[in-house]
């Protein structure tokens, strides 16, 4: 009795846990997995004997020299600008599978979710992805066949610009307003290759062609990660990747010299700035500021000020900084860098020198 | 009989088990990703944990299931005496600091550990794992064309040439601006298995800025953020987080990728 009650809980049992795994792969079937970010777990790490918190060293603050200054002339064109608020991506779950149909000419790779991402890549060296959320589109065709023993046979940059543009035009991807499109520089991917055994060493070849698209607006240049396009080119004049992230102006929303920070309160933003992000600075020199529209890939396209501060710290050569400061009151998004997080502290452990390796098999 | 039947059965309940919570997947193909900050700037931190904080739980990426194991301020030892208890014993180690030609700060803006006197890095028989390194600093990734540069600072005989088995190591070959959106760009186009050096490039240049009124410059000839670099044995320049070749050995092809 007692031993069919055991083998009629261990069935009920097979059974429950035959419906658990397939349950979820009948459901995977009716579309693409879908793999959802989980909740964020904190990851304690290995457990470790703890010396005590490294505390990062305090703002003492580096001496900050204001060698360039808002000119009047400079404020005075700020408020001629708008913050324009970006209109929803063009780009939607349609339009990426005909462009990789039609664009990227049927490829077929494995194809996964991660967030709002949708991405595809196969066994060679073929990728596609896109954002859902914010319209970014990239791919990557064979970029790293290209790196070998021979120079790429490449277009020169007036022919790979026009490459890259009628590539972005016949996909639909050409911006509607030209207008706004600059093409600041045209970039090169070099490879040289050595041979341990002989120690011959192969020559630099140009392997690809980097044309840059970047964006005007009011005759103001956008800077941040958004708006520009990206596109390489390979042997042949072949476009072997490309990378989108533009989205369409939508309403514009004036702005008036009430709503603009003041001189006084953007040096001294700029001051607080580089204070908190250069605590080892001995003394940093403002070299440069400059208005600009940002970019940063959210919901807006808004006025900023741009800086280049040269830094001096230690025994390294001077180094320069970019940076970005509200010109707004009440910026509509963050500028600049985010706060650091308390979690990324948190989680931050002190290195005992004499951690234990770890057991486990290396692969 | 009864009792043969209640083993067997209790076998099948077992895998089955084992099956659902995909405890086979893990044990099968689960690599770690450490994260090394230097002590001497804010936005080190930040570097490091926006690429570290994409890898927080499991991520399953092609064949194989990626989460952060370490995170640690940088010591000297974390990448020499003790490397393989921390960078190698690890996957994929991600790096933010200042730097120079082969160089890492650990603490300020002195490099005071020299990738050309680190061990092998990825040596599997003397327990190392690395496969790929990403150092977010200025210049540590010196390639061909740079003045400093000599393939014997990088091959796996070379006098402490980190390429014992490691795969691929990006990062600038020029000064180069951190506190970008380079991390995430990195960490979300490696979860979607594109190669790694290639994922790189494309963070890098995904940041790209051309201020084009006065010569905004990290330094003469270089745009913001700097110019990225990788070294890698040829055979891994397919490599993905989600499927890898084998590791290279000493008479592997060494390649060196930069832009300019």
């Amino acid at each position: 009795m007692t031993i069919k009650l055991a083998m009629r809980i261990a069935a009920v049992l097979v059974t429950l846990t035959l419906i658990s795994v397939a349950l979820p792969v009948a459901l995977a079937q009716q579309g693409p997995i879908i793999r959802q970010p989980g909740p964020i777990i904190r990851q304690p790490g290995p457990i470790i004997r703890q010396p005590g918190p490294l505390v990062l060293r305090p703002m003492l603050g580096p001496s900050i020299n204001f060698e360039a200054k808002l000119s009047p002339e400079l404020t005075e064109r700020a408020t001629n600008l708008r913050v324009y608020r970006l209109a929803p991506p063009r780009l939607t779950d349609s339009f990426f599978d005909v462009f990789v149909e039609v664009g990227l000419e049927g490829f077929r790779g494995e194809r996964m979710q991660v967030g709002d991402m949708i991405a595809m890549s196969d066994d060679q060296s073929n990728f596609a992805m896109f954002d859902r959320a914010s319209g970014l589109l990239s791919f990557s065709m064979g970029m790293a066949d290209q790196i070998d023993e021979r120079p790429g046979e490449l277009p020169g940059g007036r022919e790979a610009r026009a490459i890259a543009r009628d590539f972005l035009t016949r996909n639909e991807l050409w911006p509607r307003d030209e207008k706004q499109v600059t093409n600041p520089y045209i970039g090169h991917i070099r490879s040289a290759s050595f041979n341990p055994e002989t120690g011959e060493e192969g020559k630099a070849m140009l392997q690809m062609l980097t044309v840059y698209f970047g964006r005007m607006v009011d005759d103001t240049e956008v800077i941040g990660s958004a708006s520009k396009m990206i596109v390489q080119i390979g042997d042949g004049g072949k476009v072997v990747g490309a990378g989108i992230n533009w989205r369409e102006i939508g309403q514009a929303l004036p702005i008036s010299a009430r709503q603009l920070r003041s001189s006084d309160q953007i040096m001294q933003d700029i001051q607080t700035l580089l204070r908190r992000e250069f605590v080892q600075g001995e003394s940093l020199a403002v070299k440069q500021l400059g208005l600009f529209y940002y970019d940063n890939g959210g919901e807006y396209i808004q006025p900023v000020i741009g800086f280049e501060a040269q830094v001096r710290a230690g025994e390294m050569p001077p180094y320069s900084y970019f940076g970005q400061v509200a010109l707004l009151t009440s910026p509509p998004e963050l500028v600049g860098p985010e706060p650091l997080s308390r979690e990324a502290r948190e989680m931050l452990q002190q290195s005992p020198q004499e951690l234990a390796p770890p057991t486990k098999p290396g692969d | 009989m009864v009792r043969g039947r209640m083993l067997l059965l209790g076998v099948v309940v077992a895998c089955t088990l084992f099956m659902a919570l995909g405890l086979d997947q893990a044990l099968a193909a689960q690599r770690e990703i450490g994260g090394y900050v230097a002590q001497a700037e804010p936005r080190f931190v930040r570097n490091v944990w926006n690429f570290i904080k994409y890898y927080q739980s499991w991520k399953t990426v092609g064949g194989h299931q990626w989460k952060y194991d370490q995170y640690y301020w940088m010591e000297p030892w974390v990448f020499t005496s003790s490397h393989t208890s921390f960078v190698d014993s690890q996957d994929m180690a991600y790096v933010a600091c200042h730097g120079g030609p082969w160089v890492m700060a650990c603490h300020d803006g002195i490099g005071d550990v020299d990738l050309r006197n680190a061990p092998a890095y990825g040596d599997l028989p003397n327990n190392g794992d690395m496969e790929f390194l990403v150092v977010e600093s200025c210049s540590t990734i010196t390639a061909f064309p740079d003045a400093s540069f000599d393939w014997n600072g990088w091959r796996h005989n070379g006098p402490g040439g980190i390429f014992g088995g490691l795969h691929q190591a990006m990062g600038f070959r020029t000064l180069s601006y951190s506190d970008n959106w380079i991390p995430k760009w990195f960490a979300l186009r490696t979860q979607c298995n594109e190669i790694v050096w290639e994922a790189w490039f494309w963070a890098v240049q995904m940041e790209r800025a051309f201020p084009q009124r006065g010569p905004w410059q990290p330094e003469p000839g270089v745009s913001y953020p700097g110019w990225a670099s990788a070294i890698m044995a040829y055979k891994c320049r397919y490599d993905r987080m989600g499927n890898y070749t084998s590791d290279p050995v000493a008479s592997d092809i060494l390649y060196s990728v930069w832009e300019d």
